[in-house]
C-alpha cells in the first residue's frame, strides 16, 4: 500500500475519514489531559523500581551480573519519561495529517500545494489549543466546583 | 495465613468478570463515578482508605507466596512509595477518568450491541463519549443542586 493508494482509499470513504477525525479528536483530548498524570505515573514508576533493586540489593546482596536486568527498566523507563515530551508534538502531527486529508477530501485542496499546509498548519494549530484548553477547562472542573460551593457556604453562613 | 477474598488476578480475567453482569457492573461503574464526582472534596480520605486495602491486600498475597520477610518487606516498601504519585496522577486528570470511567460503564451495558461488528463498535463508540460527556455534566449539575446553600439561585 503506497502514499496514492491510501489516498484514494481515503477519497472513496469519506465516512471512515470523519470516523478517523472524530476519533482522533478523541485520542488527542485523552493524551492532552493525561499527559501529567502520565508523567507522574512514569515518574512513581522510576522511583518505587529504584527502591524496589535498591532494597533487594540491600537484603540479598550486590552481584555485577545481577545488574543487567535493574539497568534494562531504568533506561527503558528514562527513554519512556522523556517520550512524553514529545507527546504533544506527535498529537500535533496527527492533527494536522488528519485535517490535511479533511481539507483534500471534502474541500478538494490539493495536497502538493503549499497554500493547503499552510490553511492545515493554521487549523491544526487552532484545533490543538481548543483540544488544549478544553482539555485544562475539564480537568479542574470538578475541584472548582467545590471551592465555588465552599465559597458560597462560607458566604451564605455570614 | 489464607486469602479471604479471590479476586480477579489477570487483565483478561478482569474483562470476563466485569463482562459476565454487564448491566449490571455497567451501572455499578455509573454509580461509583457519580459518588466520586459528588464526594469529589473527600477524595483524599478515599485514596487514603483505598491504599490501606491495597496493601493489606498485598500484604496477605505476598506472605501467601512468600516466607521471606524481607521479600514482604521490599514488596510493601517498594508499593508504597508508588501511592503519592498515582494520586498526584488521578487528582490531576480526575474528570477524565472520572470520563472514561462512566464510558466503560455504557460499554459494559450495551456490550452485547457494541461488539457485533467494528463498524458499529466505531460509530456507537463516539456517541457513547458524547453521551457519556453529558452524563457527567449531568452529574455536576446534580452536585451543585445537592450542595447550594438553601435560598440561592443556581
Amino acid at each position: 500500500m503506497n502514499y496514492q493508494s491510501i489516498l484514494t482509499l481515503i477519497e472513496s470513504n469519506p465516512g471512515m475519514l470523519l470516523l478517523f477525525t472524530i476519533i482522533v479528536s478523541i485520542v488527542a483530548l485523552e493524551a492532552m489531559v493525561y499527559i501529567r498524570s502520565i508523567r507522574y505515573i512514569l515518574f512513581g514508576i522510576l522511583i518505587s523500581g529504584l527502591l524496589f533493586i535498591a532494597l533487594s540489593y540491600y537484603f540479598f546482596g550486590f552481584s555485577l551480573l545481577s545488574l543487567s536486568p535493574a539497568l534494562y527498566f531504568i533506561i527503558g523507563t528514562s527513554i519512556l519519561l522523556s517520550l512524553t515530551f514529545v507527546l504533544a508534538l506527535f498529537i500535533f502531527i496527527l492533527l494536522l495529517i488528519d485535517l490535511l486529508l479533511v481539507l483534500h477530501t471534502f474541500f478538494l485542496m490539493d495536497l502538493n500545494s503549499i497554500y493547503t499546509w499552510i490553511v492545515g498548519i493554521i487549523l491544526a494549530i487552532i484545533f490543538y489549543l481548543i483540544l488544549h484548553y478544553y482539555g485544562k477547562k475539564l480537568n479542574k472542573l470538578v475541584f472548582e466546583i467545590d471551592d465555588e460551593l465552599k465559597r458560597g457556604a462560607t458566604k451564605f453562613e455570614k | 495465613m489464607q486469602i479471604p477474598i479471590q479476586l480477579p488476578h489477570s487483565l483478561l480475567s478482569i474483562v470476563s468478570f466485569l463482562e459476565f453482569n454487564g448491566i449490571l457492573n455497567g451501572l455499578i461503574l455509573l454509580l461509583i463515578s457519580f459518588l466520586l464526582i459528588i464526594f469529589s472534596r473527600y477524595f483524599k480520605w478515599i485514596f487514603l482508605v483505598i491504599f490501606f486495602i491495597i496493601e493489606f491486600y498485598l500484604y496477605i498475597t505476598l506472605k501467601a507466596y512468600f516466607n521471606d520477610t524481607r521479600l514482604i518487606l521490599i514488596g510493601i516498601l517498594s508499593s508504597m512509595i508508588f501511592f503519592p504519585f498515582l494520586y498526584l496522577s488521578l487528582k490531576n486528570g480526575y474528570s477524565i477518568t472520572i470520563i472514561n470511567i462512566i464510558v466503560i460503564g455504557y460499554v459494559l451495558i450495551f456490550h452485547n450491541i457494541l461488539f457485533s461488528s467494528w463498524i458499529i463498535f466505531s460509530i456507537l463508540f463516539i456517541f457513547l463519549f458524547i453521551f457519556s460527556l453529558i452524563t457527567f455534566y449531568l452529574f455536576l449539575k446534580i452536585k451543585r443542586r445537592l450542595f447550594a446553600p438553601r435560598g440561592e439561585n443556581v
